[in-house]
């Protein structure tokens, strides 16, 4: 099983021979095993996987916050060494700075920039537009709901405008019909934008609706079980696409893989 | 064939005390400290000794340790009863919680003088300060814990068939132990510090006056001695209490 | 909007001190006229006496330069303690060689050590500020390690992938982060700092409350006594009110939760 190239030329994420040991009381614990993987610029991919398989692990790697045991990961071209501006980052419980307001919490990564004043102050403002939050700038993170709170945190991320965003299960804590709005605007934003997402996952739904790609990740260990292409059209309209046999039938068969994962454990 | 987590978890902090004795050792040693402004530990080791051979000494420190005792004594009955009587009622809570508020800001060894006039010189005036400085934190721990004692803990007594007196000495009080006598360590250690400072502010006895005496005989090192001395006494009952906390809520 | 029933809240429990003052003070006057005696004297003679005082520059000057050396310790003690906290809250190495020692000093009487801090630096100021600043600085201490190192480690992250070198992340974002602790550990420092400050002084005998207080002690001068008691609650109350509210604003984010 093998990732296929992507399709344009340079990529923007390359992780080849990516491994991870935890060290343990007795035996260190192999939570991720020679993991390859390509992503391109501008393509949205899913990694997909049971819990306890991994792959909020491998994200943190790309993301640079954990080291890898082996192996090598390259974000534009550049090997991934720590942390950078060129790889967002959006969080399961969103993370804003409590203490910052919403305006505020968007800056940051602008201010760090080196953006002031009035460019900074219409940044902002744009990018409240963008996830519909105008008018809520002066709020603070802990009078917002979950969902609101998940549109700050991408709208943070993106105002910086990195080459690759990491989404690390970024709807799993809220309520099914606030998952499915936050599905239909980050794709609105994605057809935008074209950066490269990779988004880890554990519902296959939400994989196949959004991606591009599906990496579906084995678990103990870690290990790529098999890599899904999504040809389906965009903008992906959710209507017309749970009428749509393609769609069923590829939830169909990775709901399938899913389960037989579940029951080989 | 692991050497055990106990001693490679302490080991940095032993280094580092271990560390900071030998500095102050070798830095006397070598003259770089004036012995009349910091003697070295090994001076101050060797006066504390001797201070247990000496019977004038030892006598003192016998006087600080009853007024300490008695102090301490008043401060746990006082504490508890009140705390346990006040928590019974929600008025008598609420009135509590606004007099704690109101006098835990004053600075009680203010009260210091008072006592010196109304009680006089002797042993009343420091076991009094003791008493009261050492009660709130027993007062506070006590009306907390018994406040915060689950409900169910009574209903399941209740049904039981237990009057409420007895459901108060038999379900409460052994689950609240373990925070009276955390209230109790904290009080403990103030207790500690407070019967010094009495003693060095107005007495003709104990190791404060002795601290006192040394002092202006400047004598540095027997200075030195009273504070060592109630420091490892306060340092005791900390862990000593503490152990027991650790096994009332075991129990 | 927010603040409104809080508002409310803090008038309410002002009503309530003043009540249960009151109540205080007419039992305290019931006592001393049934005793009847030098060495305690009532409120009736002793709240106007305070009024007088307070009318003196001899009692300003005293309060004055009590409050300025509590003032002066506790900006060392909460400099010293923040800095100290951070460190041994992010830097493991650090805590665990620094914080036996901190052990080690909690039941030192710091007070007591005054005589022996003044053969050091003097019967002046420094001496008292020294006692006074390391009394104050272990709870500031205690605190800003506990919540340093208590931090969501995904806001760090966040950080770090939006650019911050470890400097700009220090102040950007682990010292508001530890903001409540550190408000937390300074009202206990300062009230420890104040009755620290009271002993320092009559042990020092210079200037201040607390050596005014023996002075009218020694001179007999009992109802003088029993006005500084007095004013010395006032001070410690007014001292816990201003350290509670303004906190408010700074750290309402961390009960918002």
């Amino acid at each position: 099983m093998h990732s296929p190239m992507a399709p344009h030329a340079e990529p923007a994420l390359r992780l080849r021979g990516i491994t991870k040991r935890f060290p343990g009381p007795s035996t260190d614990f192999l939570a991720l095993q020679d993991i390859d993987l390509e992503v391109g610029a501008g393509e949205f991919v899913s990694i997909l996987g049971p819990s306890g398989c991994g792959k909020s692990t491998l994200l943190y790697m790309i993301g640079g916050f954990i080291p890898a045991s082996a192996g090598s990961i390259q974000a534009s071209g550049a090997p991934v060494a720590g942390p950078g501006r060129d790889r967002g980052v959006v969080f399961q419980d969103a993370s804003l700075f409590p203490w910052l307001t919403v305006g505020d919490n968007i800056a940051y990564g602008l201010r760090e920039g080196g953006m002031r004043g009035k460019q900074l102050t219409d940044a902002v403002a744009d990018m409240l537009s963008m996830v519909h939050l105008s008018g809520f700038a002066d709020f603070y993170p802990g009078q917002l709901s979950g969902g609101m709170r998940q549109r700050v945190a991408i709208a943070r991320t993106l105002a910086y405008q990195p080459d690759i965003l990491l989404m690390d299960e970024p709807f799993g804590a809220l309520d099914a019909y606030t998952r499915s709005v936050l599905q239909d605007e980050l794709m609105h934003i994605h057809d935008r934008q074209r950066k490269a997402v990779i988004f880890v996952t554990h519902s296959v739904d939400e994989a196949v609706y959004l991606s591009d790609r599906v990496v579906v990740l084995d678990r103990s260990p870690g290990r790529v079980h098999s890599v899904v292409r999504i040809d389906l059209p965009r903008p992906r309209i959710r209507q017309e696409l749970l009428r749509c046999d393609a769609y069923q039938e590829y939830v169909i068969a990775l709901g399938t893989v899913m389960m037989d994962m579940h029951a080989d454990a | 064939m692991k050497t055990s987590t106990f001693v490679q978890s302490r080991w940095p902090g032993v280094l580092s005390v271990l560390s900071v004795l030998v500095f102050w050792e070798a830095a006397c040693q070598l003259g770089a400290i004036a012995p009349a402004l910091l003697p070295p530990p090994s001076a101050i080791a060797v006066r504390a000794l001797a201070f247990f051979t000496d019977t004038h000494l030892l006598a003192q420190l016998g006087i600080t340790l009853q007024r300490l005792a008695a102090g301490l004594a008043l401060a746990i009955a006082a504490g508890v009863i009140i705390g346990i009587a006040a928590s019974l009622f929600r008025s008598t809570s609420k009135v509590l919680e606004i007099l704690i508020g109101l006098l835990a800001p004053l600075p009680k060894i203010a009260i210091y003088p008072a006592l010196l006039l109304t009680l006089g010189f002797d042993n009343a005036p420091k076991i009094a300060l003791v008493a009261i400085d050492a009660m709130f934190p027993i007062l506070i721990a006590t009306f907390q814990a018994v406040r915060l004692v689950n409900g169910k803990l009574l209903w399941s007594a209740a049904a039981m068939g237990t009057s409420r007196v007895r459901a108060l000495y038999k379900v409460i009080l052994p689950a609240c132990l373990p925070s009276i006598i955390t209230g109790i360590r904290v009080g403990a250690v103030i207790g500690c510090i407070v019967v010094l400072l009495a003693e060095m502010l107005a007495s003709t006895n104990g190791l404060g006056h002795v601290l006192v005496s040394a002092s202006r005989s400047f004598r540095t090192t027997d200075m030195f001695v009273p504070i060592v001395i109630m420091s490892l006494v306060g340092f005791s009952l900390d862990k000593a209490l503490a152990c027991a906390a650790r096994r009332a809520a075991h129990r | 909007m927010r603040n409104a029933p809080n508002l409310a809240l803090a008038w309410k429990q002002l009503l309530y001190y003043v009540l249960t003052a009151t109540a205080l003070l007419l039992i305290w006057q019931v006592v001393a006229q049934w005793i009847r005696a030098d060495y305690l004297p009532g409120p009736a003679v002793v709240l106007p006496r305070l009024g007088d005082m307070l009318g003196t520059p001899e009692l300003w000057s005293a309060l004055g330069a009590s409050l300025l050396r509590l003032a002066i310790s506790f900006g060392l003690a909460l400099a010293g303690g923040i800095a100290l906290g951070l460190a041994i809250g992010r830097v493991p190495l650090v805590r665990s060689l620094v914080e036996p020692l901190l052990a080690l000093s909690y039941p030192i009487p710091k007070a007591a050590i005054l005589p022996i801090v003044m053969l050091w630096f003097g019967a002046g100021d420094i001496s008292q500020v020294f006692v006074i600043a390391t009394t104050a600085t272990l709870p500031i201490i205690y605190h800003t390690a506990d919540g340093a190192g208590r931090i969501n480690e995904r806001l760090l992250w966040a950080a770090d992938s939006m650019g911050s070198t470890r400097p700009r992340r220090l102040w950007r974002v682990i010292l508001p982060a530890t903001l409540p602790e550190i408000a937390a550990g300074s009202r206990t420092g300062i009230m420890m700092g104040l009755i620290v400050m009271v002993t320092a002084e009559m042990i020092a005998r210079n200037d201040g409350i607390g050596s005014l207080l023996f002075i009218y002690f020694d001179m007999g001068q009992n109802i003088d006594m029993y006005a500084l008691i007095v004013l010395l609650g006032a001070v410690g109350l007014a001292l816990d009110m201003l350290l509670r509210w303004p906190m408010r604003s700074l750290t309402h984010w961390a009960t918002d939760q």
